[in-house]
């Protein structure tokens, strides 16, 4: 198995093989990580596959200031935040706050009983991923490379480009928000 | 009996299991208030549950093969390389024809700024046409 820098001199020199172990070894986590943050399984496989044809293009503009699995991360989350900006424009609907800077109380209104809809017509689906579909997309990248990839903060600063103690902030953030729209759903749930 | 339908501090407990390492997750289960409370036993039992399974949830098996396109890409660039230095070449022969031209046809020896501005420079001394005289009438 070849290290990180091993992979990226040889797909620097357009090496196939090292494109295919490059595939077999990061596609679980790139696949995870744009699946989470969009929610959107159909779409996945092929933002995924856009992300290492990205890798492929601009491996050579790579400068190794980060590790690769970290450009990899930030890639990933790139093109997850990209694709819902996108999905965002193409509805028109509202998918999460325009800014840090939105009401939280007016928006959390409604995107709590938009989420309290969408958990009454799809009982089986997850109440986090649910959830998460209604917090800034900035929150639910640091919530989803912190809890469910399990990444420290500095590693998670390096991939969004932010200092430590803004993700700190956007994990607290996230946090709260999350616990905004889960606590009348378990309190319903219970009832 | 039935359980209270909520409790205040099923938020804080909420916003701990979330902020929670796994082992700090186990080790919450043990909470004291979990022991006498079963309204917020049971949100957190759904809680961790829900978490546990949003951890292992992914987009399940995905067959991409990027591999195919980026030869497709490259087969592409190959075909459009020689079409580029064509459409360029055409460019540059329009712009160096349209400046031999340019330059044949505009004749060199044209009036120049200066010749204009001399034109219209107005000589109160020499000038016949302005009528000076007509001041002078009494």
């Amino acid at each position: 198995m070849m290290t990180e820098k091993q992979l990226t001199d040889a797909l620097r020199r357009r090496d196939e093989a090292a494109f295919r172990e490059l595939i077999l070894r990061f596609q679980p986590i790139t696949a995870r990580v744009i699946f989470k943050i969009t929610g959107d399984k159909e779409e996945t496989p092929d933002l995924v596959q856009e992300v290492f044809v990205s890798i492929w293009e601009q491996v050579k503009n790579f400068r190794e200031e980060a590790s690769l699995s970290t450009w990899i991360y930030q890639l990933s989350t790139n093109k997850a935040r990209n694709h819902l900006k996108w999905k965002k424009l193409r509805t028109g609907f509202r998918l999460s706050w325009q800014s840090e800077q939105a009401q939280p109380p007016a928006g959390m209104n409604h995107s709590l009983n938009m989420a309290l809809e969408m958990f009454e017509r799809k009982d089986d689906e997850n109440a986090i991923t649910m959830a998460l579909q209604q917090l800034p997309h900035n929150q639910r990248t640091a919530f989803v490379l912190s809890k469910s990839e399990g990444l420290s903060n500095p590693e998670i600063a390096a991939i969004m480009k932010l200092s430590v103690s803004s993700v700190e902030s956007l994990n607290f953030r996230a946090r709260q928000n999350l616990v905004k729209i889960l606590l009348p759903y378990y309190n319903n749930k219970k009832s | 009996m039935k359980p209270p339908q909520s409790c205040p501090q099923t938020g804080e407990l909420i916003n701990k299991l979330l902020a929670a390492t796994d082992n700090e997750a186990i080790s919450m289960q043990n909470d004291p208030h979990l022991t006498g409370c079963p309204h917020c036993r049971f949100v957190i039992d759904q809680l961790t549950a829900d978490l546990e399974k949003w951890q292992q949830q992914g987009p399940g098996t995905i067959a991409i093969d990027p591999t195919a396109r980026i030869k497709s890409a490259s087969a592409n660039s190959g075909k459009l390389q020689p079409i580029l230095v064509k459409v360029a070449a055409i460019a540059a022969a329009s712009v160096l024809t349209g400046l031999i031209v340019s330059h044949k046809l505009i004749p060199a020896s044209g009036p120049t700024y200066r010749d204009i501005a001399a034109d219209y420079t107005l000589e109160l001394s020499t000038d016949d046409s302005f009528p000076i005289d007509y001041f002078n009438e009494e």
